[in-house]
This record gives C-alpha cells, structure tokens and sequence, in this order.
C-alpha cells in the first residue's frame, strides 16, 4: 500500500489577481508561436474548470471558445488560482492528493483540513501601529462552501471587516478526483476612513469607510522626512499636499492581500502538515507578456545560488539566455523608448518620469538621455531586439552576455554604466535593473559553451 | 489534477508547478520581481529576516528591530554580510562632457547605493545557512546611507556576528529544502506591506520603466512614413487622436487618481499582441 | 586593391615603382614617407583636398579588409573538436579577436567620419578576394586561426621597434606564409596627418563642422563599448577585457587629426608602444604564444577544418590559384547546393550591413536631443541587426560542408563577398526602394533554401528571419508610402 508520509501544497506560490466580476478568469495557455518566433507570445483558451457554486464540485472543465479579461460590462474577470495537496509517498515520489489515495490510507476527504490566514498590513507598515494589521483568518474547515476572508483590524469602525476574497475547498468528484482549494480574490474596490465630522461627506472614490479616522491615525498620516524606517520609495498612498510638503493620507486602503494556505490530515497516529502562499494583486494587463526579471527568477537564485551549477547543462543555459531576450523584446514592444530614454519631446525637457529623471534626482548625476537620442524609436528598438533573438535561435552563442548589467554595478551611472542591459528600467533598489545574478550566470555560461556545439549533437543545435 | 509524479527533489519542478486549471498569470513567472515597491508582491520583504536576532529594513541596510541581545544594533546600518557587500558606490558625471566623480550629497555623504538583497545576499544564502558569519554594523546610529571604510579595523564600525536562517521552509520528511519560503521569513501580509495603498497608486505614479509587460505603456502602435512610430499611451481616455499623451496625472487626456480609485476595471484595457484587446465597453468592436 | 587607385600610391610609396619612371618622375621632389620632414608631395591628377580624400579611401579599405579577416578567424575557432581543456582559452581567444574586428569596425567608421567632414564621399567599399596589394599589410586571405594566420596579424599590427628573436621569428613565418610584410598602413595615416595638419594644403574652412549631425557618433555606434577605458570584463569571457570601441566626430582640423592618431594608436601606427596591453599587436602576440605554446596536433584543433576563402561563385568549379606578389591565395567554391545558399545569404546580409550604414550617414539625427526622430536611428539598428545575423550565418557555415560530394571534408566558412555596387541612389525614395530589394531578395533566398533542403523550412532561425524580414518590408512600405516623400 502507498502510505502517506507528508504533504506539499503546489503551487507553493499561487498568485490571484483582482476583479469584481462574477466569473473567475478562464484558463489559458500562453506560448511563443513556433510559426512565429518574433511574435507576442500566443494566447489560447484551455480546460476551465467551473465550481458549481451549490455542491463546490468541479461542474465542467470546457475550453472556452475565447478569451475574455472582462465581463464586458466593466468588470475585470478576478484571477483565482487552484493549490493542490500533494503527498510525498513511501514510494518516494510526490504524487497528488486525491480520494483513492486518502480512501488508501483509510481516509475520506472530509478528514482533510484547512485554513487560509491572509492579511493586508500596509497602513501598518506606514503607522508603525499593530492595531492597523488587517488579518483574516478562516479557522480549520473540511467542508465545501465558499470561506469568506474577512479583514479584521482593531481600528476598523464597530462591525466593518476587508472582504478580502474566499476560499474554497473544492469537492474531489470520481472524475476530479484530486484535494483542492481555490483562492477567489477581491473585486479590487477602494474603501476609506471615517471619522466623526465627515458623515455626511460623500467620497465617490471608496466604495466603503472601515477605518475608524477617530481610533487610528491613518487617515491624516504623513511619512516623517528623515525617517529612515519609510517605505522606498515613500509617500507611496493615496494623499494630498499638506504644509511643509507634507503628503497626508486621505485613509484610503485596497483589497490586496498575502498570506498562507495550511493544510491538515491526520494519517496513522501523525499529524501532517502543509502550506503554501497565495496573494492578490492587480490584472497582468499584457497577459502575452513576460516581465523581465520575476519573482520565479528570485526564488531560483534563492534555491539554487547566484551561479550555475553542474547541473545547469548548456541547453538550459541557452534557453534562459533565449527567455532573457524574449522577455525584453516584450517589454520593449510596449514601451514608448524614445520618452523612456529621456528624450526631449516636443521641445520639453524631462519630459515624463523616466530613469533619467531619477538618476539625476536621487544623485545629482547630469540629467541627460541614456541611449543616443536618435536611436530609440520603439520600432527601432523593438526591431533590434527581435534580430538578435532570431539569430540566438541560430543556436549561436548569446554574446549579448557583455552588455548585461551585473547586480553591483547599479551604481555606475556613466554614460556606459546605465546603457547596459537591461536599460531605461529601474530595479528593486531604485537604480537601474539589474537581472538575477543567476540570469546573468546562465547567459554567461551558454556564451562561452555555445561555439563548441555542432549540428546533430544536440536536438537544439544548428541543423 | 493530473497523474504525473514529481521527484520530491526536484524544486524547479515544484516551484513551477502549474495546477490544472490555473491560467499562467497565476504563476511566479508573471509576478515582477523589481519591486519598488512592487505590483503582486514587495518581494524584498522575503529578506528581512535572515539574519538571525535582527530585523532589517525591507529595501535598506538599516536595522529597524532586534532581539534583546541585539538591541543595540537598531537604528544602524549593515555594510557587509560574510564579506559579501550589500552597498556599492554612486559615481557618474554632474556637467556635459565631464569625467565620472563620486555622486554625493549632504543626504548621501558617501555616494552610496544600496544593492538590492536578493542579489547581495545570494552568497549568503547559498553558502552560509545555520552558520555565524561576521557582518559589518557601523558602530552607531546611522540614520544616513554610510559608505564602507577603505580599510578595517575602523572606530566607525564594529563586526558582529550573526547566524544566517533558512529561506525555504524544511520537509518534515527528508529534511531537504522545500519550493515554500519559511514561515518565519513572512507571515500574512508581510509580501505585501511595502505596496502602495491603495495599489492604484503605483499605476498612477510608478511609470513604465518599472514593468512595461504588467502595466503596459505604449500600446497601438503604428508604422509612420518617417521611418518612427506612434501610439497611444496606455492610461489615453480615448484612443483615437493616436498619439503618446506624456504621462502626467494633471492631464485631462490621462486617466486619473480617481478615475483609478473609482472605475479602474472600467477605465484600463487589456492588451493583447501590442493592442487593446477588443472588449472594453467603450468600443464599438463588439 | 584596384589599379584604379593602387596606380596613384607612389605618392605614398614611391619604393614599390622604382621601376615606373613615370611614376617616380612626378615625385621626384617627394621623398619616401619615412623621412619625416620631407612635404608630402601631390600627386598628378589631384589637388590637396582630393588626394587626402582618395587616401582616406584606401585607409578605409584597409580597415575593412582587416576587419572582415579578423571576424574570419574569430569565426573559425570552436568546433566539437576543441579538447575540453583548451575551451576556455579558444573561447577567450575569440573574444579577443572579435574584440578587435568590432574596434577595425569602429577605425572604418572613424575614417567615414573624416571623409564625411572633408566633404568626400563615403567608402565602404573594399576589392573582393582573391586580392593584394603592395600596400596592404598582407595578401586578402581569409583563413581560419592558426599560428601562420596569427603571425601575419601579429606583423601587420607590429610597431615599427619591434625586434628580438620573437620578432624575427614570428615575421619570418609571417612572410613564408604570406610573403611580403612590410606593414605602410602606419605610413598611410602618417601622410594624411601630414596633409591634414598643412594649413597651406587643406584651409580650415574645408574642415565641415555642420556634418557631425550626419556622422557616426560613440553614442550610437559604440553600444556600449568603452570610450577610452579599456579594462572591464568584457562579460562573455572572464579576464577579456571588452574591446574599446573608437569613433570619433570631426568638426576641424585637430579634431580630424586627433581621430586620426586615436585609431593608429589602437593598432597600427608605427609609434605604437610596445608594452602597451591594449594595442592589436599585443593582443594578437599574446595568443601567438599561447597558441605555439600548444603542441602542434593540439594547435590543430582550435579551429574548425574550413576553407580558406570561400567563395559562392558557381560558376567556378574547382579551386583557384591566384598569384600575387609573393604570396598564392587559393580560393575554395562552395560546391554543395545547400550550403552554397547560405553562403548568398551570408552576402547578401553583408551587403544589407554595408547599405545600413550608408544609408544612415545620409540621414541627420536630431542636432540635439530635442529633435524629431528620423529614419536614422531605425537604420544604425538595423545594421548591428545585420551584424548579428552575420554572426548567426557564419556560425552556420563554418558546420557545413564545402563541396557535395564531400559530405564529412572541409567546411564552409563566411563568405564576405562583395556586392557589385555600394553606391546609393541619389534619391531618399530610391535608398528605400534598395532596401526593399535587398529584404526581398533576402526573402526569395529563404524559400529557394527551403525548397532546396526542405529541413530548412523549420530551421528556427530562418523562420524567425522570415519573420524579422516580414516585418522590415512593412516598415519599409510605410516610408515609401509616405505623402510627399522626395523622388
């Protein structure tokens, strides 16, 4: 018999996307198009399941005929991911959770447990004042309905809570058989802040006051200058111009929220346990579109070091380097480069925020354009990067590896310095991006192997 | 669900693991991980907590909190991990024509820049885990950016050392590192905490060379007989004249604060293949 | 080099027409160049303005030619046949003589530079192979990395002081390989600078400052490549430092001058240091001794087995022995259907290369960065485009076959043949109209490839050069279609 000698929740990270409409967003594929390589990456409808909203069973797993973001009636379709329970067998192979295996282990569905624990902490993370945490937190559960999420927060008005989505633990059926829950986003609304003088005060923007204005100080806050425990960047809220440049919070707060995803079996006489993350945040508004550098990127390095291993053969090198470079190509097609370059425009100078503007206000640096003015139209650009990326597909080294900005580099705002790739984009530590030292290391890697390949010897190779 | 196995070791495997039914804009790979401060996560908060006995700012060398043993490392700065920097220098020229210099103000004496932890500490990480390694603490408050002295031992600055904590969360079973970040590392809501508030704040003021593939820019675009292009800005009310509106939150032609606040899923577009995809109630399309 | 200019270099160096009385009769007040204070001297046929002209030609030619031989050797190194042990250094061995091809690109566009300032029109024309000439370092021979090929490269970027039992070792089996090796490309811009700086023979006001808008610039040409700081990584391969890319602006005499001596620094000028890391010499000569330091079977195998000179001509069918000087260049026709199809496309890419930068020294950037964008940035792209599909070409040549009944002998190699014409049409509308032609040809060369060697129609990178090539024919469509453009 197949025993169960642990749990993993997978996705460990599973990424819900806000919306107010009804139905949850359908599944899709997205992939380059091998007819065309150069192209956005190709959007196709795949297997949807529907949640029966009465029993919690999965009613049909169609593929819808087209894709549709919204309702198309203003309403953005919410993004709401699956987690599974996988079991870690005395087979020594990860194998998913399902009714057979439970039924193997002497168990039914209903002895499996859940509990999802979010929480919305910025108004905390500005105030500095525990009372401002917004937590919600299902309790154990095994059965089928929808669990609310509901923000409780100390320095919320008497009976106000954050709908922060629902969750459901989704009912395994003999044709879907597996242990799952789904994680159903907010619908993205504003809510606001009261406070005793402003009752009959409208606020077209929140569709709710929570925040008691009278408990908290959210609502009037402004970050200190010379603080350094602020955000970075800071005054990053809803605000208006106080005096001495003061930017005071309006007392505004959103529906996003992060947090874990426990599951519970007791198995024999031992309590397993699991988790995994979830978190909602905005629409991927380009959903054909891979950003450059990605949380997935974060935790590979995390896992697996700043350098490539040994077991980073070169096929894997070449087709992160290939990744690298689709992924610009995507952002570059929707990016107007000529106005992120710093380009005057229309006889105007610092024309719009762009890395230049910040360069020279976070430094002193002289402000001026990164690239040479001429050079950035975006179809130039755009068609720059698409040539090199046809000829990478030549399986010809990635020699593009030179001009790749390393991590400790950032500080480098010579002319040569902010033209390195990834250029005219700004990284977590408000310089210009850089890639994971991973990303760095794999293209590296495939630039110095790739001369020594010859057709035939391997199936990416050159025919 | 699907029948596949997965080795238990295999964490690429794990990490990117795509659960039947989830669209790709569910995976990591479609979350940005240049976070300033970030569009699904801060995802600098995952570091704050690895050294053990103190808490680092999310983004910042700077100690906000310790453990009572530490607590006089608050308010200080940490220059060096194991060796391994975690600040770089400003340097680049202030007039046309003019040579590099050292970029420095009465904010940032030193002309530094902090090196964003994922990066700087990677070694750590990879190398160092459950160890006491030294890490180089100026010896006082430092409520300003502090460059690393030429040269050590230096009055200004004291080594500490300090344990470094796991990352990942451990399997009960094998004891090998899990795809999950520890549960100590981030509770509910820490991924989030940095993110503007509320959210739509960061659309508004965040420009797009932040995240041009999430939050696009230059949208419809189009060939001109100059040889260049044209296009609308993403946040343009109305597509047509087309022409690139430049971004400011003053300009009537741009969507708003609070048109943001108020209708964002009325007011933005998807774009699909470079264009808006052809489902907003506005367009006549369908 | 053509008899057509070649007729004109006694001027330069009358020692090679010594027997040429009429020749000499013309220079007799002149002096070999080497005697520094003689005047130059004019030759006939020429005034002042237009024989520093015709020598910036030539000086063009010459770092063109370099440049496309150095690319050549870069090319040929790799292979499944490179020991484990020795591919790192073959890896940073190539990246070193790329780095100095892309520099030979950054001396070729200086000089159009120059001529652009002078008002001369640009050359970026070169005699196809098989070729010498008297002046030239070396006979044109494209040939795949070896000690012989290296000790040419070595010569021809040796200074002047250069002496020892290395030199005399490395020249001597520099000259049995080629034959002559006498290196005048540092006597070349020796006689420029002795024009330019002659206020008598060239006025300041024939020195044009309005052309910088036209002219080549760092900033657009050097992506990124260091301006006058050699010694960062060059990122590809540990310890190489990344190649420093010169290209100057000419707006006077000085500046002219300065450009001038900038590129014969970097490589070949006669005063060049010898101790200086940076020079071409020393790069080159450090992996002469690397690579001699290899027993010999091993020395054989850095390099990919490929033909020297590879030529697409069908119609010869055998190879071709040229004479010249001293030296035999033997030419290798590509006999195999398929390969010899990508050896077009090779050319014709090069060709495309080649009318990108000329076609962007027609059009102005913006004077400053207030200006309206031009079709100028879309074309200095799509010529490091170009660059890129040529490395993506050659890559595939040097693993393909040479000759159809010789499926496992030689390889191929980058043919860099020339087009039969660089100029330009007078007219905008007819630049774009080549363009068109060129991407189009480039498109019908594709399919006959596709249906020659039906594998190719799935190759992934001629379907995303199909693509890229779909999309550039539309760009340009919008161009030629645009209202008002100027026939």
């Amino acid at each position: 018999m197949t025993t169960i000698r642990e749990l993993r929740v997978l996705p460990p990270l599973a990424i819900g996307r806000l919306g107010a409409a009804t139905e949850p967003m359908d599944n899709y594929t997205a992939e380059p198009d091998p007819e065309q390589p150069l192209a956005p990456r190709r959007l196709r409808p795949a297997p949807t399941f529907r949640i029966d909203p009465r029993t919690g069973e999965i009613a049909s797993a169609d593929t819808p005929d087209e894709l549709r973001f919204t309702d198309g009636r203003g309403k953005v379709r919410p993004v709401a991911p699956f987690l599974e329970v996988w079991a870690l067998t005395s087979d020594d192979v990860l194998q998913p959770l399902t009714s057979d295996l439970l039924r193997d282990n002497g168990l039914t569905p209903d002895d499996v447990q859940w509990r999802v624990q979010v929480g919305n902490h910025k108004i905390q993370r500005r105030t500095y004042d525990d009372n401002d945490r917004i937590d919600a937190d299902t309790e154990w559960f095994s059965d089928h309905e929808a669990h609310e999420l509901a923000g409780l927060c100390p320095n919320f008005l008497t009976d106000k809570f954050l709908p922060l989505g629902h969750v459901r633990y989704v009912k395994p059926t003999p044709r879907f058989p597996g242990i799952r829950l789904r994680f159903t986003p907010a619908g993205g609304h504003v809510y606001g802040s009261l406070g005793p003088e402003d009752l009959d005060v409208p606020d077209p923007n929140v569709v709710d006051r929570l925040y008691d204005a009278a408990k908290g100080t959210w609502r009037g806050h402004s970050d200190q200058q010379g603080d350094p425990r602020l955000t970075i960047p800071a005054q990053i809220y809803a605000g208006d111009d106080g005096p001495d440049g003061a930017w005071v919070s309006r007392g505004y707060l959103d529906d996003e929220c992060d947090g874990l995803v426990r599951v519970k079996l007791a198995v024999a006489d031992a309590e397993l346990t699991a988790y995994g993350r979830i978190g909602a945040g905005p629409p991927a508004y380009a959903p054909d579109a891979v950003p450059i550098r990605t949380v997935a990127d974060e935790l590979d390095q995390a896992l697996f070091g700043p350098a490539a291993t040994a077991d980073d053969g070169l096929e894997h090198a070449c087709a992160v380097a290939e990744e690298v470079l689709r992924r610009a190509t995507e952002t570059v097609r929707l990016m107007n480069t000529e106005v992120m370059n710093g380009n005057t425009v229309d006889g105007r100078v610092d024309a719009a925020s762009t890395m230049v503007r910040q360069d020279t206000a976070d430094t002193g640096r002289l402000f001026e354009p990164i690239m040479a003015p001429s050079l950035v139209d975006a179809a130039a650009v755009l068609a720059l990067h698409q040539n090199v990326l046809a000829a990478l597909r030549s399986g010809t080294a990635p020699w593009f590896a030179d001009v790749l900005r390393d991590y400790d580099e950032v500080g480098d705002l010579t002319a040569k310095g902010r033209r390195k790739m990834p250029a005219l984009m700004r990284g977590a530590d408000g310089r210009s991006l850089a890639l994971t030292r991973r990303q760095v290391d794999l293209v590296r890697l495939a630039a110095r192997q790739a001369i020594f390949r010859q057709a035939g010897d391997e199936s990416r190779g050159p025919r | 669900m699907s029948d596949d196995r997965i080795d238990p070791k295999n964490l690429t495997a794990q990490l990117h693991y795509s659960a039947a039914g989830n669209p790709p804009s569910t995976l990591p790979e479609s979350a940005i991980s240049n976070a300033f401060p970030g569009l699904e996560f801060d995802f600098r908060n995952i570091w704050r907590r690895l050294l053990v006995g103190i808490e680092l700012h999310e983004s910042d060398n700077y100690v906000v909190a310790a453990d009572p043993e530490h607590e006089r490392l608050v308010g200080r700065r940490v220059l060096a991990v194991a060796d391994h920097d975690v600040v770089g220098r400003l340097v680049g020229p202030t007039r046309p024509g003019a040579g590099s210099a050292p970029l420095t103000s009465t904010d940032n004496p030193d002309g530094v820049t902090m090196l964003e932890w994922s990066n700087s500490l990677a070694d750590v990480l990879a190398h160092h885990v459950g160890e006491h390694v030294p890490c180089l603490f100026t010896s006082g408050p430092a409520p300003k950016p502090v460059g690393k002295p030429a040269k050590l031992p230096d009055p200004g600055f004291e080594v500490v050392h300090l344990q470094v904590r796991p990352l990942f969360a451990e399997s009960p079973a094998t004891g090998d590192n899990l795809a999950v970040i520890a549960e100590e590392m981030a509770g509910p809501g820490d991924l989030t905490r940095g993110l503007c508030s509320p959210w739509q704040n960061d659309y508004r003021e965040c420009a797009c060379y932040y995240w041009a593939a999430s939050r696009p820019d230059y949208v419809n675009v189009e060939d001109t007989g100059a040889g260049t292009t044209t296009g609308n800005h993403w946040f343009a009310v109305d597509r047509e004249p087309r022409e690139y509106v430049l971004d400011n939150r003053y300009d009537s032609r741009l969507v708003s604060y609070d048109d943001l606040f108020q209708d964002w899923q009325g007011k933005l577009r998807f774009v699909v293949g470079g264009n808006d995809a052809p489902e907003h109630p506005e367009d006549d399309a369908r | 080099m053509r008899s057509r200019v070649h007729r004109h270099l006694a001027s330069v160096v009358p020692e090679l027409f010594t027997d040429q009385a009429p020749a000499m009769a013309a220079l007799s007040v002149a002096g070999s160049l080497g005697e520094e204070r003689k005047r130059p001297v004019l030759p006939p046929e020429f005034d002042w303005r237009d024989y520093a002209i015709m020598l910036l030609h030539v000086a063009a030619e010459i770092e063109h030619s370099l440049m496309v031989q150095y690319l050549f050797a870069a090319y040929s190194m790799g292979g499944p046949q490179v020991p484990a042990e020795l591919r790192e250094d073959v890896r940073g061995w190539q990246e070193v003589v790329l780095g100095i091809a892309k520099e030979e690109m950054g001396h070729l566009v200086t000089v159009q530079n120059l001529l652009t300032a002078l008002g001369g029109p640009m050359n970026l024309d070169r005699e196809d192979y098989p070729w010498g000439s008297d002046f030239y370092p070396f006979t044109f021979n494209l040939q795949p990395l070896s000690a012989d090929s290296l000790a040419k490269y070595v010569v021809a970027e040796s200074p002047d002081t250069w002496s020892g039992a290395e030199a005399t070792e490395i020249k001597q089996r520099a000259a049995n390989a080629t034959g002559d090796y006498v290196n005048r490309v540092g006597a070349l811009y020796s006689r420029i600078d002795a024009i330019l700086k002659d206020k008598d023979f060239l006025p300041d006001d024939l020195f044009h400052a309005e052309t910088l808008p036209y002219q080549a610039s760092w900033d657009e040409w050097g992506r990124g490549y260091t301006r006058g700081e050699r010694g960062q990584d060059s990122g590809n391969v540990p310890d190489v430092k990344s190649p420093e890319l010169l290209v100057f602006g000419v707006f006077s005499r000085d500046s002219a001058r300065k450009a001038l001596h900038e590129i014969g620094e970097q490589g070949e000028a006669l005063e060049n240091e010898e101790h200086d890391e940076t020079s071409h010499f020393n790069r080159f000569l450090a992996i002469y001794r690397a690579l001699t330091a290899l027993p010999g079977d091993q020395q054989a195998l850095v390099s990919r087995p490929i033909a020297e000179n590879p030529v697409t001509a069908h119609r010869l069918n055998e190879s071709e022995l040229v004479g010249y000087a001293a030296a035999e260049v033997t030419t290798h026709p590509i006999t195999d259907p398929v390969t010899a199809l990508w050896g077009h496309l090779f050319n014709l890419r090069y060709r495309m290369l080649l009318t990108d930068i000329s076609h962007a020294f027609r059009l102005a950037g913006p004077t400053d960065n207030g200006g309206v964008l031009t079709g100028r940035g879309a074309l200095v792209h799509r010529a490091f485009a170009e660059m890129y599909n040529l490395r993506a070409l050659a890559g595939r040549l040097v693993q393909l076959p040479l000759a159809e009944d010789d499926p496992d002998g030689l390889r191929a190699g980058p043919t860099f043949e020339m087009p039969y014409s660089l100029e330009l049409p007078h007219h905008d509308h007819d630049c774009w109209l080549l363009q068109r032609d060129l991407v189009q040809a480039s498109q019908l060369l594709v399919e006959q490839l596709a249906h020659t060697d039906p594998a190719t129609a799935r190759d992934p990178y001629l379907v995303a050069l199909r693509e890229s090539d779909r999309r550039a024919l539309a760009q340009i469509e919008h161009v030629l279609d645009r209202k008002g453009c100027t026939r």
